[in-house]
């Protein structure tokens, strides 16, 4: 699974370089994620603006990030797109994360291929 | 496992009349093929929105059959067919797991969000979000199977 992390210092921006999060890589996606902000601290910002489906156990996968990282390090979500964005407000959980309309700009240089 | 897609299709290209029909092995991997075939061949005919409430639907509905449906069992078949009806598309989706508990279509109420951080939901939304696309949901067990059929209105309720 395709997820590319960019340092902006207090902040770990990750962009999921995937079109879909679901039941098949879920598990996967908790693990990469858990390896990707080992020693962070800080927000975690996870940029969706590529991915075009996510179903209950993409959602999950998400929720189980959030809950490892910790209320130390909160998770927010960027740029999600309408089908995302349409599981996110049936089932309430637009209300649990903060969401922003697009990722944080990214400085020249700060690109680091994970 | 691949999915066996091939020799189970048959989709006509005509500009009313078509109508998928699939069946594939209940895997995870096999479930993500058929979606994305799905949704490639639904998108142009149905609108990209309509497409994707389909493909929301299908995917919790599948799950759940590979999830819950064969659980404890090796895994089996999932028979699907698409077609279209008056103001939408017909959905249905026949399996030989175990039946719905008390033999209905699960509630689906929300999870309750009202709770502390750790112990936020990491699922139980899967019958609430069908139910929240789909109209006129209904199941019955006939002769071991489960058949699930549900409507996609082309323009979201």
């Amino acid at each position: 699974m395709d997820l590319q992390q960019v340092n902006l210092g207090d902040v770990l921006l990750v962009r999921v370089n995937e079109d879909r999060i679901d039941a098949a890589i879920a598990i996967q996606f908790k693990e990469r994620m858990r390896m990707l902000t080992a020693g962070h601290r800080g927000r975690v910002i996870l940029d969706l603006g590529r991915v075009t489906f996510i179903d209950s156990s993409g959602l999950g996968a998400i929720v189980a990030v959030m809950k490892f990282l910790g209320p130390e390090r909160p998770l927010e979500l960027a740029a999600l797109t309408p089908n995302v964005a349409r599981v996110f407000r049936l089932t309430r959980m637009d209300g649990v994360f903060v969401i922003h309309d697009r990722p944080p700009e990214t400085p020249r240089g700060a690109e680091d291929a994970a | 496992m691949q999915p066996d897609l091939a020799d189970r299709q048959s989709a006509r290209c005509g500009r009313k009349a078509w109508k998928i029909r699939l069946r594939f092995r209940a895997r995870p991997l096999a479930v993500r093929t058929v979606l994305s075939r799905i949704r490639r061949q639904a998108r142009n005919r149905l609108g990209p929105d309509c497409a994707a409430r389909m493909e929301l639907a299908l995917a919790e509905v599948l799950n759940n059959v590979v999830e819950h449906g064969y659980c404890g069992r090796q895994t089996g078949p999932i028979d699907l067919t698409i077609k279209p009806v008056t103001g939408g598309i017909l959905c249905r989706i026949v399996d030989a797991g175990w039946p719905m508990p008390d033999l209905r279509v699960p509630e689906g109420r929300l999870p309750d969000l009202d709770v502390a951080f750790q112990d936020l939901p990491e699922g139980g939304w899967g019958w609430a979000l069908v139910r929240g696309t789909v109209s006129g949901l209904r199941y019955r067990r006939n002769r071991g199977r489960n058949v699930v059929v549900f409507r996609i209105p082309l323009t979201p309720a």
